[in-house]
């Protein structure tokens, strides 16, 4: 009984970083940018959400749009100030690596300066746990899962079957041969950071109802996108989707037997050993550029 | 950039800065200071920071009535460093207060710091006076003292008053990860099954962990009569709520450290059960003004953990006293031995006395949240 | 006074060695590890469960440890030296956080989050070190032993062959170098070195704890080697400089130390960032090794 309430809520919890890795992957292989500060964009819109829930009392769904305002004003914003300067002088990955790790840590320690090192959640309706029988799960998580059961297939579906998706995967592909049928790449990249940022945003906005956010969770959640991102297949937004609902699971079951203190090393864990045995991922074709 | 590379603008800077340093230096080393320093080394940012705020309002009323009452010769000041309750920036918080502030007596908090520091006051000889940790094990050298009860005390008193009275066969155990939570976790795990209760399951939490759902749903699959929350601060709140949250209805049972305003508030909390020392505010002259001071001066009612920290001010000043009487300088050393001369001194609740080991013994009150309050329900004498 | 500036004196040397210990790996043989502080931290922790339980002579505990750390940095080395270069980042990441979770589970090695206290002062020839004076003098001959060790591996050929792979790496395997086994040897050599600092900082703080050993302190430690300029011996020494004295400036204004954090790291990610889009090549021979590796 521990272990099927233990599986329902890795699932939610899985849901949660699917939706998150989908957006790191969705970035990642349009253009290739290993957008680290992406965690960044998950705790700004869930802090824009609680503060302006909290302390200006808005609307929640007022609230919601702002989050996803800032969220993509922020995606888009550092892909214009950092990363497309340096993809003019041809930086190599490790530069980029390098920059967007520094704006990962400016990003995280000015939340820090604003909100403290304090831990900020919301109580309420969605956070209550409600009993179905031998299972309590709460609404929030609920929402969770059928946020991203519908969010995920949307995801999908635009990459296939829209002229958009079609752009994209050729950017994935091929991006000079893109460029050489005449078609500027980079409209298509800021939409690609617009949607990647757009996808966390269901996750943060949860967040303050299930575990609550403190500027630490801008790190985490990044990490986890990419464990979920390289389990799945670089390459692969489906694996993206199933790796952080792999990650969840794992989490959440791996505690049965465990203490909770395993958390983060059960998804690194896994991590390493994928990266090891089979670093193409679940999902990932073999031979294809990284 | 062209006369000078990279490489020699980079030692100017480094140059430039290493001169301002010192010039800072040499500055701060000429402005002397004419107050005897103490040193608090308290949790003033972070998730802790509710407890430093309560213990300060003790220190700062009571430093307030010593520089009133004009016994000694200098004012005493309180050197606030911010320890964040965790024991690394505790660490450099207490080197920068025992070499640079120089002080001679350090009020501190938090089980895990004070363990953390206890060796550099000890090696420096420098007293620590603990008025919040609990961790039995905080009995930790000679310059180390407690005035508040430890943990086994604590436990001692709150379990069989609630195992008798609340009928609990099963108690889960939820306690973080750190000396003071393992400490309480031993306890408890000594206790129980004298009592004849079973512990199913007891659960370590990472500090600054905020998810509980996997422990919640543990907890709620063993189907305890209660539960015990060994934890502090924000993190206290978010376990309360969660286990309710969660669907789990059993008793809670904490200790001292729950009894702080944010989680009394907490309408999950209502009906829990802890336990703290007995503070009587009408004991003497001193526990009477003190009480009268701090309602007008904070509009609240003063706690145990305010009555501990003031009394550390309070014994601080009286040592400082007796030294100055015999013209001996005050330094760790000398207020030390004037402290195993004292051995009693009168504070708020009465008479306080140091045992060998610097802890002190003295009765527990049990209460019950009720309402956003603090119901006592009864006094245990040692 | 004195006191103080003694005090940042040890702490800047001891980020000196750790630089440079790091610099092996990420200038000399460039591997861009984000994982150092295990290896910091894996030395720490060995030389204090020595001195608690065996013997507080600070030579014995650091081979000790060094011995110990450089075992665990080639073990570590072999699987995930194997991984490809982007992923080799993020493999490092996920090995830091996995030891990060170690060092606060399992207690009976490191005392978990309470961490190993008391830790008795370091004692060389019979003689305790107690005063931070002396503290100071072990910790620049140290410095001196470690940068004498550094010029020795540079000018040797294992060195040479480090350059020649760093230079261009196709022309250096065809001349028969095994790029695998140079980069394990780097790996190895720099996981000891970091274990000096960490033996010299568990005797200075007589006190080891999880909180010191982070993937943040991993992050400043790369900050260190990229912002002062990887691959040369005086860059380390530069970015361990700022990184050090910067924050103690502000310790020293009275900057409270819950906002001194935030704005130290706040100050070197901008310069990372800065660096990384204005000057990453020419500037730090990071960027000029990295734009090569890439060819």
């Amino acid at each position: 009984m521990l272990f099927w309430q233990l599986l329902l809520q890795g699932i939610a919890a899985g849901a949660g970083y699917a939706l998150i890795a989908v957006g790191f992957a969705l970035i990642y292989s349009t253009t290739r940018t290993f957008h680290f500060a992406h965690g960044v964009t998950y705790a700004l819109a869930a802090y824009a959400y609680y503060a302006s829930l909290q302390t200006l009392h808005w609307h929640p769904a007022a609230a919601i749009v702002l989050a996803a305002c800032i969220a993509v004003l922020f995606g888009v914003g550092v892909d214009a100030l950092v990363y497309q300067p340096m993809r003019r002088t041809a930086a190599s990955f490790l530069t980029l690596f390098a920059a967007s790790f520094g704006v990962l840590v400016v990003a995280v320690n000015c939340l820090v300066l604003v909100f403290g090192n304090s831990f900020y959640s919301l109580s309420g309706t969605l956070s209550r746990g409600v009993e179905y029988g031998p299972f309590v799960v709460s609404l929030a998580n609920l929402t969770e899962i059928a946020l991203a059961a519908v969010l995920i297939p949307l995801v999908l579906v635009i990459m296939h079957r829209t002229r958009l998706g079609t752009f994209f995967r050729a950017m994935a592909d091929n991006n000079e041969l893109v460029e050489v049928f005449g078609f500027t790449s980079r409209r298509y990249v800021r939409l690609a950071f617009a949607i990647g940022s757009l996808c966390v945003v269901p996750a943060a906005v949860l967040a303050p109802y299930i575990g609550g956010i403190q500027p630490g969770t801008a790190t985490v959640v990044t990490l986890v996108a990419i464990a979920a991102t390289i389990i799945g297949g670089i390459d692969s937004i489906a694996g993206a989707a199933l790796g952080g609902l792999l990650l969840g699971v794992a989490e959440n079951v791996g505690i049965w037997k465990l203490s909770s203190a395993w958390k983060p090393a059960i998804s690194f864990g896994i991590l390493l050993l994928f990266l090891v045995l089979r670093p193409r991922g679940m999902l990932g074709a073999r031979g294809r550029r990284a | 950039m062209c006369k000078w590379n990279r490489m020699q603008a980079r030692g100017w800077f480094a140059g430039l800065v290493g001169g301002a340093l010192l010039a800072l230096a040499a500055h701060g080393a000429w402005a002397a200071d004419k107050t005897y320093n103490f040193g608090v080394l308290f949790p003033l940012t972070g998730p802790n920071a509710v407890y430093g705020d309560v213990f300060s309002k003790g220190v700062n009323l009571a430093v307030e009535m010593v520089n009133e009452g004009h016994k000694l010769s200098r004012d005493i000041k309180p050197v606030y460093v911010d320890s964040q309750a965790l024991p690394q920036p505790a660490v450099v918080g207490m080197n920068q207060l025992v070499h640079v502030n120089e002080v001679p007596y350090t009020l501190t908090a938090f089980s895990g710091v004070s363990k953390a520091i206890a060796p550099i006051g000890n090696r420096f000889h420098v007293i620590m006076v603990n008025g919040g940790g609990v961790s039995p094990e905080l009995a930790i050298g000679k310059y180390f003292l407690n005035d508040i009860p430890l943990a086994d005390q604590e436990i001692g008193v709150v379990l069989p008053y609630a195992v008798k009275g609340k009928k609990i066969r099963k108690l889960s155990v939820v306690y973080v990860d750190d000396p003071f939570g393992n400490s309480v976790n031993r306890q408890i795990q000594t206790h129980c099954p004298k009592l004849g209760c079973r512990i199913d399951p007891d659960l370590a939490v990472n500090p600054g962990n905020t998810d509980f759902q996997g422990e919640v749903a543990k907890i709620r699959a063993a189907g305890p009569d209660a539960v015990f929350i060994a934890s502090y601060g924000q993190q206290q709140n978010v376990i309360t709520k969660q286990l309710r949250d969660g669907g789990v209805k059993a008793q809670i049972l904490s200790y001292s450290g729950y009894g702080v305003g944010p989680t009394l508030k907490l309408p999950e909390a209502q009906g829990a059960i802890f336990d703290h020392q007995s503070v009587s505010f009408e004991a003497n002259a001193l526990s009477k003004e003190f009480h009268a001071k701090y309602v007008k001066k904070y509009g609240s009612e003063p706690n145990f953990y305010v009555a501990n920290y003031a009394n550390a001010v309070f014994i601080f000043a009286d040592l400082v006293q007796r030294l100055e009487a015999k013209k001996t300088s005050v330094t760790g050393e000398h207020l030390l031995a004037a402290l195993h001369r004292q051995k009693t001194f009168d504070v708020i609740g009465g008479k306080v006395k140091f045992s060998k080991r610097g802890t002190v013994s003295v009765p527990m009150q049990i209460n019950e949240i009720k309402d956003g309050k603090a119901e006592p329900l009864t006094v245990v004498n040692p | 006074m004195l006191a103080y500036l003694l005090n940042l004196a040890i702490l800047l040397g001891i980020a000196v060695i750790l630089a440079w210990s790091l610099n092996v790996l990420i200038g000399f043989a460039g591997i861009f590890s984000v994982m150092h502080a295990v290896f910091y931290g894996v030395g720490a922790y060995v030389a204090a469960q020595f001195a608690l339980h065996v013997s507080s002579d600070f030579v014995l505990s650091t081979m000790v440890a060094m011995i110990v750390t450089g075992a665990l940095a080639f073990l570590v080395a072999v699987p995930v030296l194997r991984v490809r270069e982007e992923y080799f980042v993020v493999a490092a990441i996920g090995f830091q956080m996995v030891a990060s979770t170690i060092f606060i589970t399992w207690e009976s090695a490191t005392g978990g989050m309470g961490g190993l206290t008391g830790i008795p002062p370091a004692k060389v020839f019979g003689f305790e070190l107690i005063s931070p004076a002396a503290y100071l003098v072990l910790t620049l001959v140290c410095a001196l032993i470690c940068v004498l060790a550094l010029l020795a591996v540079v000018r040797s050929p294992f060195g040479r062959a480090l350059k020649a792979l760093r230079d261009d790496e196709t022309a250096a395997i065809a001349l028969g170098k095994h790029p695998v086994k140079l980069r394990l040897i780097a790996t190895t050599i720099g996981g000891a070195m970091a274990a000096i600092g960490g033996s010299l900082y568990a005797f200075y703080v007589s006190f080891v704890n999880p909180e010191s050993f982070t993937l943040d302190y991993s992050v400043l430690l790369m900050a260190m080697v990229i912002i002062g300029g990887a691959g040369s011996l005086l860059g380390p020494v530069l970015g361990a400089l700022f990184i050090t004295v910067f924050p103690a400036l502000l310790n020293f204004l009275q900057v409270p130390s819950s906002v001194l954090g935030p704005v130290q790291q706040i100050v070197y990610g901008m310069m990372i960032v800065l660096l990384m889009l204005f000057m990453p090549e020419g500037l730090v021979s990071a960027g000029k090794l990295i734009s090569r590796r890439r060819k």
